[in-house]
């Protein structure tokens, strides 16, 4: 069967065509801030004119999935578009990430993991807290659940790899760290992270449109604040 | 003027073509499971294409119609009756003020979806009134909420319409299903030996089947490559964990996920795939992307709108 992709190969992404109606965009440096910036940059070049043939945008780990109509654009339309956004957006990308430094209780009380966590790193607790809160982060993906956003950047001393058997209940607004990256919970749900703090910052703001505190290409900071300090902030609705 | 829920149950849900433009905050884009039959019921009522309608799953739903309605049922065969006079899928039928609905356990397929002119009026939440419970979102009220007894859902009396599909496009969802794949993600990973036994065996539809996905049993496929960095799903995208036995993401799917994936059901073989239940069987066949686009693009001018 022929599988050979119709349309040639640009130099300015490696593209895959997964299904009747998508393109997928693959860039290099999965892990890297600098790939996640510029799929951050693609993807609101792309929505800023809120063209009628673009339905929908899944970014992640380097990669950039446009769902688009088919009924409007022909594939090879599609890619001038497409590139004309990318050219667009390395123009633009001077434009800074947006920096959010989010409170980060890391009591025991709230942090479930930490202890077997510093146990299995051959760390201290302050050293692992040290660590996490010493790093600055970058949202390399959103997915799995509203507003979760997978942060790269962890401290290759705290790479551990997930639970093997995931916790049934993890709840809302737990700081948590697995492989190389560390996430916040945004909702209650079950999940293989270590636990390793609490925040009450808000993830995910509903209005007239979803705003996330952190999107794909935010910089992202961690400050310890005290049990009591965390009680006497507000839950997030 | 609404439509009073009497009997209904979780799997019960307010639907229209999708919630597009949220996959990038995490939101599942929710829609029709059986996009066929949603916009041919939308179709024969000359509703545009995304217009709310009621998705009912394994049926047993009763309701009154509180205002006179033009109305219509598409998908899997329920015994429906509209005060105790049997009431065809597939056709338009007038609902008088008063009248009660009746809708039985389908025998075959199993989703059924019930549209009135002018759509059901329910509110838009982010773009859509598609129910997405995970990320409570449309529905009825906007929080994703599915059918409750005593929910009021309203719509507006207007002139008859008198429409219907043509038998041709009916589908039997008794008949053998044949799924065509878009090789694509990671298919060429997967070796010539798994690939040649998912195209030859037959599979078995697991009682392991939702909104989320659709899993099929058969013998493990054999070597199946590493889990990669998640990376973007497309719906109908046909994943298969380290147990070698694929998952067919449909369209309450994660928008991320990183097991290795053999490619794409076509948008058409999608519906007749969730009509089918537990235990019945299905064959894979390969079609080309060309092809399948060639189709959607029919399908999508057809029906005017995104399937």
């Amino acid at each position: 069967m022929d599988r050979s992709v119709t349309l040639h190969q640009p130099a300015w992404a490696h593209l895959e065509w997964p299904s009747e109606d998508t393109v997928l965009l693959h860039f290099d440096g999965p892990l890297e801030p600098d790939t996640a910036a510029r799929i951050a940059g693609i993807a609101s070049v792309l929505r800023a004119g809120a063209p009628t043939w673009l339905l929908d945008l899944t970014g992640g780990f380097g990669k950039l999935l446009v769902h688009y109509r088919a009924d409007l654009v022909t594939d090879t339309a599609l890619l001038a578009l497409l590139h004309k956004a990318a050219t667009k957006a390395t123009h633009a990308s001077t434009a800074q990430p947006s920096q959010v430094t989010i409170p980060v209780c890391y009591d025991p009380r709230v942090a479930p993991d930490l202890g077997l966590v510093a146990e299995r790193l051959g760390l201290s607790i302050d050293a692992v807290v040290d660590l996490h809160q010493g790093a600055t982060y970058q949202v390399l993906a959103v997915g799995f659940a509203l507003g979760f956003a997978y942060l790269g950047g962890l401290p290759e001393s705290l790479k551990l790899p997930r639970k093997s058997t995931p916790a049934m209940r993890v709840p809302a607004g737990s700081v948590a760290i697995a492989e190389t990256q560390t996430t916040i919970y945004p909702i209650e749900t079950p999940g293989g992270w270590h636990i390793i703090g609490k925040t009450h910052h808000q993830l995910v703001l509903r209005g007239t449109s979803i705003d996330l505190s952190l999107p794909m290409g935010a910089q992202v900071r961690f400050e310890s604040i005290s049990f009591a300090q965390l009680q006497n902030q507000i839950e997030p609705r | 003027m609404s439509l009073l829920v009497h009997r209904t149950s979780p799997l019960h849900s307010i639907q229209d073509n999708g919630r597009f433009g949220y996959q990038s905050v995490g939101a599942t884009p929710a829609g029709p499971l059986d996009m066929m039959a949603f916009a041919w019921a939308n179709h024969a009522l000359k509703n545009p294409i995304n217009t709310p309608v009621i998705e009912l799953i394994r049926g047993g739903f009763v309701a009154e119609f509180k205002a006179d309605t033009s109305f219509i049922l598409t998908g899997a065969e329920c015994h429906a009756k509209l005060d105790g006079q049997p009431c065809p899928g597939w056709m338009t039928q007038q609902a008088c003020r008063g009248q009660q609905l009746y809708i039985a356990t389908p025998q075959t397929g199993q989703i059924t979806y019930l549209a009135v002119a002018g759509g059901f009026l329910v509110p838009q939440s982010f773009g859509s009134a598609a129910t997405s419970t995970r990320d409570q979102m449309g529905g009825l009220h906007g929080h994703g909420l599915t059918l409750q007894a005593g929910d009021e859902i309203a719509y507006q009396t207007r002139p008859l319409v008198h429409g219907g599909v043509p038998r041709q496009f009916i589908p039997d969802y008794a008949a053998p299903l044949q799924l065509r794949l878009i090789p694509s993600y990671q298919h060429d990973e997967f070796g010539a030996n798994a690939i040649a036994h998912f195209f030859s065996q037959l599979y078995r539809l697991s009682n392991n089947c939702s909104r989320m996905g659709y899993r099929l049993e058969g013998a493990p496929l054999p070597n199946i490559p590493p889990t990669h960095l998640s990376e973007p799903i497309a719906l109908g995208a046909v994943q298969v964990p380290p147990d070698g036995l694929p998952i067919v993401l449909m369209r309450d799917r994660q928008s991320l996920g990183g097991y290795p994936k053999l490619g794409v059901v076509m948008r058409e073989d999608l519906g007749a795939l969730a009509q089918r239940r537990s235990g019945d069987m299905a064959v894979w066949i390969p079609i080309s992307r060309a092809e399948a686009q060639k189709r959607l693009i029919a399908i999508q001018h057809f029906f005017g709108g995104v399937v």
